[in-house]
This record gives C-alpha cells, sequence and structure tokens, in this order.
C-alpha cells in the first residue's frame, strides 16, 4: 500500500483526491494524507518514524512556506522521499525551479487524474 | 597686513566724508546764487549744474532741480536752451532707468534738432532715442531710430559712428532672431571698424557675432568667435568689454553642454569682475546664479546651492524681479535633479508667481509712466500758459483776448485730456489683449495639462492590469481544477449509481454527488468572482458612487495583490492576516477607485516584505515576511489598516510618497502614481491616509473613509 501525503492550502483538494482515486482508496492501494499548510506537511513528514510515506504531492502557491520550500526541506532532511509539484502556475520559471530544487515531477493544474496517476505509478 | 587694510579702510571712509561735505557746500552755494541770478538763462544753467552734481546722491532732488531748470528755460523761449534742459533730464532719468521718461526728452531733444536742421546732432540724438527704445525692448520702433540715424551718417560719410550704429541694429535683429540681416549689419559694421584701423570695434564686433553664432546654435563658430574677440581685448587692456565677452563664452558652454568650459569662464569673469567692478553686487549676484546652474549640470549639489545660496541672499536686500525668477527656476532645476519633486513643485509655483508679479509690475510700470508722463505736460502746459498770462498782463491787451487766450488755453487742454485719455484707453486695450492672450496661453496650458494627467492615469490603470492580469490568469485555474474534476466525477458518479445495488450505497452515491456539485457552483462563483475583479479594476467610466462592502473589497483585493506577487516572485511568500471587522456598514463609494487603493497599498506592502526577504537572504535569519489587513469603525469613519513588517519607510522620504512619479522601485517596476492615485481618490471620498513607518522594521498605512452617516 502507497501511502500519500497531499499539500495543499485549498480543502477542497480531500474530496477531489478521495473521490477521483475511490477506487483505489477501496482496493487499498493507495492511502492519502492532507496536510494544509507546507509546515504542517514537513510536521508531519517529521514524525513519521519509522518513515513510510513515498510520495508527496504539493502544490506551491501557499501562505506561508512555499511548496518549493518544502521541497528543498524535504529533499535536505529525507533525499529519497519523492515529490511531485502541482501548481497552477505552469510557467517555465516555476518548473526549473522545481526540478533544480529535486522535484520529481512537475503538474500544472486543472490536474487531469489519468495524467495524475499515470504518473505517480511511474515514480 | 590686517592694519594696513584697516588703515585703507579708514581713508576711503573719510575721503567718502569729505567729497561728500565738498558736493553739499557746491550745492549750497550753487543754490544761493541760483537765488541771486537775475535772468532765466542764468538760472537755468546753474540748476542744471546743481541737478547734475546731486545726480549720484539724490536723483529725486536732481530730477527736481532739472524740471524747474527747464521752466527757466523754456520762459527764455531759446530752443537750444530748452533742448539742454531736455537733455539733461534725459540723462538723469536713464541713471534711474526710467525709459518712459528718458525716451520723453529724447524725443524732445530730437524734435529740436529736426527743427534747427543740424544733421550731425539729429543722427546722434536719433541713435540716443532707438538706444533707450532698445532698453524699453520696443524692438521695431528703435530699429526705425537706428535706420534714420545711420542714413544720416552715411550722408555724412562719418565711417565710425556707422560702424556703432550697424553694430547696434546687428544686435536687434540677433534678439529678433532675424540672422541673416544680424549677421549683414554686424559684418557690415566690423569692415567700418577695420577700415578706420577701430581695434577695439573689431574687437566688440567678435563678441556680438559670437552672440548671434550662439543664437543660431552655432556653438563652435560663437565659441571661435568670442575667443578671437577676447584675444584681442586682453592686448588692448579693454577689461571691461572682456568681462562681457567671456560671460558670453561661458553662456555658450553650457548651452553647447561643455559645462567644466562654462564653469571656467565664469570664474574668471568673476575675478575680472572682482578687479574691475568690485562694487557691482549686481553683477556678482547673476554671476553666482550662473556659476550655480552649470553646478546642477554638473551634478554637483553641494556647489549649486551654495552659488545659488549667494545670490539669492543678494535678492533678499535688493530685490531683483528677473534675478529672483532665475534663480526659483534654477532652484527649480536643482531639486528636479536631485529628485526631490515637493521642493522642485515649491520652486516651479514660486518662480510662477514672480512671473505673474512680473507681469503686474510691467503693467502697473506702465500705468504709471503714462501718468506721470499726463502729469509732466499737463504741468508744462500750465507754465506756458502762466507765462503768456504775465505776457498779456505786461501787454495790457484788452478783456477779449484774454477770453479768447483762456478759450483756447482749455480747448487745448480739452484735446491733450483727449489725447492722454485716448492713449490710456489704447495702453487699456493692449493690456486688455495681452491679459486674454495670457489667459489663452493658460487655458492650452491647462487643457495640456489635463490631458496628459488622463493619459498617466490610463497608463497607471494599465500597468496595474498588466500586473494584475498574470495573477489573475494563474487564479482562475485553481477553482477551474476544482470544477473541471468534480463535473467529470460527478457524470462517473451517475454511471455508479445507476450500476448500485444496495441502498445505503446509492445514498453514499447521491450525497457525493449533491456535494460535488455545490462545489462546482462554490468555486464557479470564485471564479466569476475574479473576473469580476479585472473588470471593475480596467473599466474606465461609470463612476458611479454605489453602496459598497469594504470587508469584501479588502478581501478581493488582498488575494489578488497576493496572487499577482506570487505570480510575478514564484519564490515569494508571507503570512497573510485578516482581521475585518464585522461591525462596519455598508458605505457610498466609488468601488473601482478605492478597490484601486487598495490594491496599490497591498500590493506595496507585499513587495516592502518581499524586498526585505531578498535582502536578508542568506544571513541565515529567520524573518517571517507578515502582511496584515483589519478593519474597524473608529468615531464615525471606517478604518482600513494594512500592516507590513517589510523594510519601512525612512522618515526622509515620508514627504515624498505621494509626490507623482516617485518610487523607490527599479525603473520599470513602478510608475510612481499608485500612491499619489490613492491620495487623490481618498482624498475625493472625503477620507484621509496616514502613515506609520519605522525605517526596516514595518509599516502602517491607515485609511479613514466617513461612513456619511451622522
Amino acid at each position: 500500500m502507497k501511502k500519500i501525503l497531499i499539500v495543499d492550502d485549498e480543502q477542497d483538494v480531500e474530496p477531489l483526491f478521495r473521490q477521483r482515486f475511490r477506487k483505489e482508496l477501496r482496493e487499498g492501494d493507495f492511502t492519502f494524507y492532507f496536510s494544509f499548510s507546507a509546515e504542517e506537511a514537513f510536521q508531519f513528514i517529521s514524525n513519521l518514524s519509522p518513515f513510510d510515506i513515498v510520495l508527496v504531492l504539493s502544490d506551491i502557491n501557499m501562505p506561508g512556506m512555499s511548496g518549493l520550500e518544502l521541497l528543498k526541506k524535504i529533499k535536505a532532511d529525507f533525499p529519497e522521499l519523492k515529490v511531485m509539484m502541482v501548481t497552477a502556475y505552469g510557467d517555465e520559471k516555476n518548473h526549473t525551479e522545481a526540478i533544480r530544487s529535486g522535484a520529481n515531477d512537475f503538474i500544472t493544474k486543472p490536474i487531469d487524474f489519468n495524467h495524475l496517476k499515470e504518473r505517480m505509478l511511474k515514480l | 597686513m590686517m592694519k594696513s587694510l584697516r588703515c585703507f579702510l579708514l581713508v576711503v571712509v573719510h575721503f567718502a566724508v569729505v567729497v561728500a561735505a565738498v558736493a553739499q557746500h557746491d550745492h549750497t552755494l550753487l543754490m544761493a546764487k541760483v537765488e541771486k541770478a537775475v535772468d532765466d538763462t542764468s538760472k537755468g544753467r546753474l540748476l542744471q549744474e546743481a541737478a547734475l552734481q546731486v545726480l549720484d546722491s539724490d536723483p529725486v532732488l536732481s530730477a527736481d532741480y532739472a524740471k524747474k531748470a527747464l521752466s527757466h528755460m523754456e520762459k527764455t523761449g531759446d530752443p537750444a536752451s530748452i533742448a539742454g534742459s531736455h537733455s539733461v533730464l534725459r540723462k538723469i532719468y536713464l541713471t534711474g532707468s526710467n525709459t518712459a521718461m528718458a525716451l520723453y526728452h529724447a524725443e524732445k531733444m530730437l524734435d529740436f534738432f529736426k527743427e534747427s536742421g543740424n544733421k550731425n546732432m539729429v543722427a546722434k540724438a536719433s541713435f540716443q532715442v532707438g538706444t533707450i527704445q532698445f532698453q524699453r525692448a520696443d524692438y521695431s520702433a528703435a530699429l526705425k531710430s537706428y535706420l534714420e540715424s545711420l542714413r544720416l551718417y552715411e550722408k555724412l560719410e562719418d565711417k565710425f559712428q556707422q560702424g556703432i550704429v550697424s553694430n547696434a541694429i546687428g544686435t536687434i535683429y540677433t534678439e529678433l532672431n532675424d540672422f541673416r540681416n544680424a549677421h549683414d549689419f554686424l559684418t557690415r559694421s566690423q569692415q567700418l571698424a577695420r577700415d578706420i584701423n577701430d581695434s577695439i570695434g573689431i574687437a566688440i564686433l567678435y563678441t556680438d557675432l559670437g552672440i548671434l553664432y550662439s543664437h543660431q546654435q552655432k556653438h563652435e563658430e560663437a565659441i571661435a568667435s568670442f575667443r578671437k574677440g577676447m584675444q584681442m581685448m586682453e592686448v588692448l587692456h579693454d577689461t571691461s568689454n572682456l568681462i562681457n565677452a567671456m560671460n558670453n563664452l561661458g553662456v555658450t558652454y553650457k548651452k553647447a553642454g561643455l559645462y567644466r568650459q562654462a564653469l571656467d569662464s565664469y570664474q574668471e569673469c568673476y575675478r575680472l569682475m572682482q578687479q574691475v567692478y568690485p562694487a557691482d553686487s549686481t553683477g556678482f549676484a547673476k554671476m553666482n546664479s550662473n556659476i550655480g546652474t552649470v553646478y546642477i549640470s554638473l551634478k554637483d549639489y553641494p556647489m549649486a546651492e551654495q552659488y545659488l545660496h549667494k545670490a539669492m541672499e543678494f535678492t533678499r536686500t535688493h530685490p531683483n524681479v528677473a534675478l529672483a525668477g532665475e534663480l526659483y527656476n534654477a532652484y527649480y532645476e536643482l531639486h528636479k535633479s536631485k529628485g526631490d519633486y515637493k521642493k522642485a513643485l515649491e520652486y516651479q509655483l514660486l518662480n510662477r508667481a514672480m512671473a505673474d508679479s512680473m507681469f503686474n509690475l510691467q503693467k502697473s510700470t506702465l500705468i504709471n509712466e503714462l501718468q506721470v508722463k499726463y502729469d509732466a505736460e499737463k504741468k508744462d502746459h500750465e507754465i506756458s500758459k502762466l507765462s503768456q498770462q504775465n505776457k498779456i498782463k505786461e501787454a495790457e491787451v484788452g478783456k477779449q483776448r484774454i477770453v479768447k487766450n483762456a478759450f483756447i488755453a482749455g480747448f487745448i487742454m480739452i484735446l491733450l485730456l483727449a489725447i492722454v485719455m485716448f492713449s490710456r484707453f489704447k495702453v487699456k486695450q493692449k493690456i486688455q489683449q495681452q491679459l486674454e492672450q495670457k489667459n489663452n496661453d493658460l487655458q492650452l496650458a491647462l487643457e495640456n495639462l489635463k490631458a496628459a494627467q488622463t493619459q498617466l492615469i490610463q497608463s497607471e490603470k494599465m500597468a496595474s492590469l498588466g500586473q494584475l492580469t498574470a495573477g489573475i490568469a494563474h487564479e482562475i485555474k485553481n477553482p477551474l481544477n476544482f470544477i473541471n474534476n468534480f463535473a467529470d466525477i460527478s457524470g462517473e458518479l451517475i454511471g455508479e449509481y445507476s450500476e448500485a445495488k444496495t441502498g445505503p450505497e446509492k445514498s453514499a452515491l447521491m450525497n457525493d454527488l449533491s456535494q460535488n456539485l455545490r462545489k462546482i457552483s462554490e468555486h464557479g462563483k470564485r471564479a466569476d468572482s475574479i473576473v469580476k475583479g479585472m473588470l471593475s479594476h480596467s473599466r474606465m467610466h461609470a463612476a458611479e458612487k454605489s453602496p459598497t462592502d469594504i470587508n469584501r473589497l479588502c478581501e478581493e483585493f488582498f488575494s489578488l495583490a497576493y496572487h499577482s506577487m506570487r505570480a510575478n516572485f514564484p519564490e515569494f511568500n508571507c503570512d497573510l492576516k485578516k482581521d475585518l471587522s464585522q461591525d462596519i456598514p455598508k458605505i457610498h463609494v466609488i468601488e473601482q477607485d478605492i478597490s484601486r487603493v487598495l490594491l496599490n497599498i497591498v500590493s506595496n506592502a507585499f513587495y516592502a516584505v518581499k524586498e526585505k526577504a531578498r535582502k536578508l537572504n542568506g544571513e541565515g535569519s529567520s524573518y517571517k515576511p507578515e502582511v496584515r489587513i483589519s478593519t474597524g469603525m473608529h468615531a464615525r469613519e471606517i478604518t482600513v489598516s494594512i500592516y507590513d513588517n517589510g523594510m519601512g519607510i525612512p522618515e526622509g522620504i515620508r514627504e515624498k510618497i505621494y509626490n507623482p512619479f516617485f518610487t523607490t522601485k527599479p525603473t520599470g517596476e513602478g510608475t510612481g502614481l499608485g500612491l499619489s492615485l490613492s491620495f487623490d481618490i481618498i482624498k475625493a471620498h472625503g477620507g484621509t491616509i496616514t502613515l506609520e513607518s519605522r525605517a526596516g522594521e514595518f509599516t502602517i498605512f491607515t485609511i479613514l473613509l466617513p461612513t456619511g452617516e451622522i
């Protein structure tokens, strides 16, 4: 079972992901955790011991700590943890910044969930 | 050294006292002689002598004596003596810069010489009349007089005088920007000077030709011409003309953008003036002003200020409207170059006021001159009437003739009055026309300004709109993400519903469906409000006041500004805090205007924290950017406070931040109009903006808006 942490300041991502992945959830392929800020997410990851999250899906633009900062912190402390950035700001600058900071993948909103699933399985 | 200087001063003071005493003594003696003198001719001569003697010390008394002399001479009826009196009066009024009266007497002299048929004197008097007209900037009249004078000197074959008159004519054409004629007359004048080996004349002509070239923007030729003349003047030890050339050389260097050379010329000029005219304080003040303006061009502001200050000090003790106007203009340029727009504006206003007062001064001088002229003519007339009456008595002519003479006198009086009234009317008419012209000019300038302002406001709108569009385009993707996906899922859920077998399964699906529909509608509305915000921002017209929920505006534009910042600077992040009071009523405002103010101030707050974060970046600082917006009620006013813990606003620039075009942002990032417009908008709503800040720590902008309730 893959444990995935989703980080976004928009609370509606939770029903969205739960419904989109309802089959996978029902069949127990994935478990989702939700954090509504980067700070909360990092706390959550740091407290998990032994470490068993395999993937973090993070928004970039959030009040307070941004997704890119979270990415850098994760890559510094937990280099093996995979991180995928999800953002409405799909410009070149954001993209290169994310990849340079160690993001394993980068997708833009609105999210195409079929595409997302493919990418998640590849990682 | 010190002692000898003091001795010298003492001697000078003593000498001055002695001279004054001698003059006083002579003058008393003369007056006694006037008393004793029997005939009008001697009285007139003695009074003229007295007038010239007191000219320097008491110009008013001098004019008084000369006028008395004139009336004595008039009694003698000798035209030559009368002309002599007019000549003295012309000189006295010229010394006092009363050009109107000087012109009156010069013309009287000219009339006399024309009458007597002395061509040489007519030529000379015409030239004198022309020179006064030139001083009064009445160029066409001056040109006419000079040409008359030149024509006579040509007949008389007096080359020296022809040269001088041609020079004067050339100078007028230069002033009138008629460069072809100016060049003709000036070169002709120089040729005449060459013909008679008049070295000084040749040298002066180089200066005048230089001025002409400078007017024509032929800077190189001008400089070469000045230099040629100056070389000759140095050889001839003609320092006064050298100073004039040197000053004009400085002016030309400055025009040509050669500021260092201009400075050198002015300073050399200043040094020479100290040698030759140590008492010409007006000249020194003008030179200080010249040097100051060159330092502005050199961007050496402390030096510029030092020199301008000296000149300004002089105008405080010696009111000089033209110089003060020049100085205000120089200060305006100085502060503008320094970026101190508020002070620049102040000086521009002073300069404008000065120009207005100069115009008024000219107007009142004109009226005064007319008044004086009228009085003089009336007096002249009374005097002649009295002497006429005396003669009548002596001759014991009959009563009838007295009546007839009185009638003629009265008639002349009326005629004279009519003429004077008519000329006054003409002048009034002219002033009226000038006023109208000025009014039209001002109206036009105002319209141009208004057009420019509209254009600027438009460009500010477009700039902030552009800044927002990026944010909005991305921001709209967030609600779109939910709408698209929830709609998709709902389609799938309906399919699952029709296949569902159990009741609880069906009701769970139904629950999800209705939740999704609610989410779709919610996010649709969100997208709508984002687009509305953009539209209301770009809308140019329909500036109507409507009841507005300030809290809603704060929320919308707080988030818009934030997202626009994020769009432009992905690295940017910040703690956002909202503390919106639920007790505030809706108020009547122009929504898009108030939105613009909020957007401007909030954007500035984000910018300030972003800059501070960037500066502290890499210093391992624990700085946490924070921007807070809060609303509340204060007395009968709504307050909106925007706090940021960013760079703060240094004390020195706090007064300037509302100035148009003042910006601390790098070129291209800010128009410098945001806060200026905000200030105007809030003022137009009867509100105020206040600022509290500590450099490097925080800034709070507080907007107060009246609720309109009593």
